[in-house]
């Protein structure tokens, strides 16, 4: 009798402490899971179709035929995008710019990396 | 895709000194490479130079670092004539290339043949540069 509630005390200990670990690893796999954001993938854009340019003067829509290449240029009208057409709004381009100097100086890698982290923290932003 | 462009005047002397160097690293790494003509005796004179808008106070006030700002007031005057005037710098290497999802440019301003070591260090530097961005975007 004696041996059986020794047994029984011994095993009751030893889930508790079983279930104690194993609760307190699932709490810092979820608290992990949940920190971690997804990493943001940019879409890639098509190779083909309406594309939608914006320049100084407005915006274009162009056209990139699938098996020849055809480029036709539609300059969109002030009033508004086009209802009828689906296009891809291309991104503005990303540049970096450096003077003479600064090219022509050992650190220039490490400058370029560092303006890149800036610009891309201010498309972010946006 | 990558190629490289260079704004150049037919009169600059120092376009005429930086061309055969890229002309040379462009045929060495077989990456187009363009001249284009960004002057009174270009095609369209209305076309507008790629650094044309960062000289002026407009472009220093949103992306000049804070020693810019700080002397902002002293040269604003002379920001405004240049931008006033319309005045072109040359020459310009502009480095452009596709990533699959955008356009990335870098775009070198000036040049100096005078000093060979910088211009050692440059070239050395745009070599390394373009042979690290054609691998990666061969991968």
């Amino acid at each position: 009798m004696v041996y059986t509630v020794f047994y029984a005390a011994s095993e009751a200990i030893t889930r508790a402490i079983v279930y104690l670990i194993l609760a307190i690893y699932e709490r810092l796999e979820t608290r992990k899971k949940r920190e971690t954001k997804p990493k943001e993938v940019e879409k890639k854009m098509p190779g083909w179709g309406w594309f939608r340019l914006q320049h100084e003067l407005g915006s274009d829509l162009v056209y990139v035929g699938r098996h020849t290449g055809v480029r036709i240029i539609v300059p969109e009208p002030p009033g508004g995008n086009l209802p009828h057409v689906r296009a891809y709004n291309v991104p503005p381009p990303t540049r970096l710019y450096f003077t003479f100097s600064e090219a022509a100086s050992p650190q220039w890698f490490r400058e370029i990396e560092w303006l890149a982290e800036q610009a891309e923290k201010r498309r972010r932003a946006r | 895709m990558i190629e490289v462009i260079m704004e150049s005047d037919p009169l600059c002397p120092r376009c005429a000194r930086l061309e055969p160097i890229l002309r040379r690293i462009t045929r060495e790494l077989d990456i187009p490479f363009t001249v284009k003509v960004m002057s009174t005796s270009s095609v369209a004179a209305s076309e507008e130079s790629i650094i044309q808008h960062t000289f002026s106070p407009r472009w220093v006030e949103q992306y000049g670092l804070p020693q810019h700002k700080a002397k902002l007031y002293k040269i604003r005057w002379l920001l405004e004539e240049i931008e006033k005037r319309g005045i072109r710098m040359v020459p310009v290497v502009r480095i452009r290339w596709f990533d699959g999802a955008r356009t990335k440019e870098i775009v070198i301003r000036g040049f100096d043949p005078f000093d060979e070591n910088a211009v050692k260090t440059f070239t050395r530097n745009l070599t390394l540069l373009l042979t690290l961005l054609k691998r990666r975007l061969q991968q």
